[in-house]
């Protein structure tokens, strides 16, 4: 019990997709389970090479990014939890939904709410084609 | 004090001395009491109490194991509360005159424990369970509210 998470409870959630390292750590802590992702593995050419290296340097891609607003509570957890700064609460409004398949936000939807998207300390989310800003360098 | 809370964290010994002290300080008003979950047998035990005009408000909280004083003789609107409290957390509270359960439902055991299994997850798919590095061996991660035979 601490302060209110978001003013709005009907705001959305922002998601900064090329900060996202498909880490799974959102989908795991949602207690709603109402985020997926579909992601694969292919090496990462920006990694150094090791001589000695027993396989292959390896990087998440993002293929599909999900929230659920039919199931998401607004807990914020996923917010709270990623590491990379993936995750913003945003300032854009749910719009009305006619039907379940509305309320289902791809990587698009979500993209699209970063324009009101802040941070904890209330500074701008990075727009969507400015590069990661969180741990992710690449 | 925050917009006119007051956050105590009191012993569990001290639980019902607060509320005494505090209903003599005017906090007439019962507001609510829960409960959270803190894993095994640990609880932190809430109440809100409030002034009159409502311009002033206390939530005391204390951390248990198992059982803590009644306040439903100082405060009736605490036995409803208190009920609704020990059914869904399976937690006592002593000295009450009755321990009827809040709810005639049909659950069985207590819904707001961590440990509580969801019948709803027994034929979802968690999306927790993919792996994006399919050549990284880790140990396949489990959903919680879920009972490990229903991965089988």
């Amino acid at each position: 019990m601490t302060e209110p998470v978001t003013p709005n409870p009907h705001s959305t959630i922002a998601l900064h997709p090329t900060s996202c390292t498909s880490c799974m750590l959102c989908v795991r802590e949602c207690p709603d389970w109402c985020i997926s992702i579909e992601a694969h593995s292919e090496p990462d050419p920006d990694a150094p090479a090791y001589s000695n290296a027993r396989r292959q340097s390896m990087k998440n891609v993002l293929d599909t990014f999900t929230i659920d607003f039919g199931q998401c509570m607004w807990c914020g957890i996923c917010i709270e939890v990623c590491p990379f700064d993936a995750l913003f609460w945003s300032d854009n409004p749910m719009s009305t939904a006619t039907s379940r398949g509305q309320v289902i936000f791809g990587i698009d939807e979500l993209a699209a709410s970063l324009p009101g998207a802040r941070r904890a300390d209330g500074s701008a989310a990075p727009a969507i084609d400015e590069p990661p800003s969180g741990r992710r360098k690449k | 004090m925050r917009d006119g809370v007051e956050w105590l964290q009191v012993t569990a010994e001290d639980w019902l001395d607060v509320h005494n002290e505090l209903l003599a300080r005017g906090a007439v008003r019962f507001e609510w009491l829960t409960a959270t979950h803190n894993l095994g047998d640990a609880f932190e035990v809430t109440s809100c109490v409030a002034t009159a005009a409502i311009d002033e408000r206390w939530i005391v909280s204390t951390s248990i194991t198992a059982s803590v004083a009644t306040l439903a003789h100082i405060y009736p609107q605490a036995d409803f509360h208190e009920r609704e409290t020990a059914q869904m957390y399976g937690i006592a509270f002593t000295g009450r005159s009755s321990t009827e359960p809040a709810f005639d439902a049909p659950f069985e055991g207590h819904p707001l424990r961590r440990d509580f299994a969801l019948r709803t997850r027994q034929d979802a798919t968690w999306p927790g369970a993919v792996e994006p590095d399919a050549a990284a061996r880790r140990r396949p991660s489990l959903p919680p509210g879920v009972l490990p035979e229903w991965n089988a």
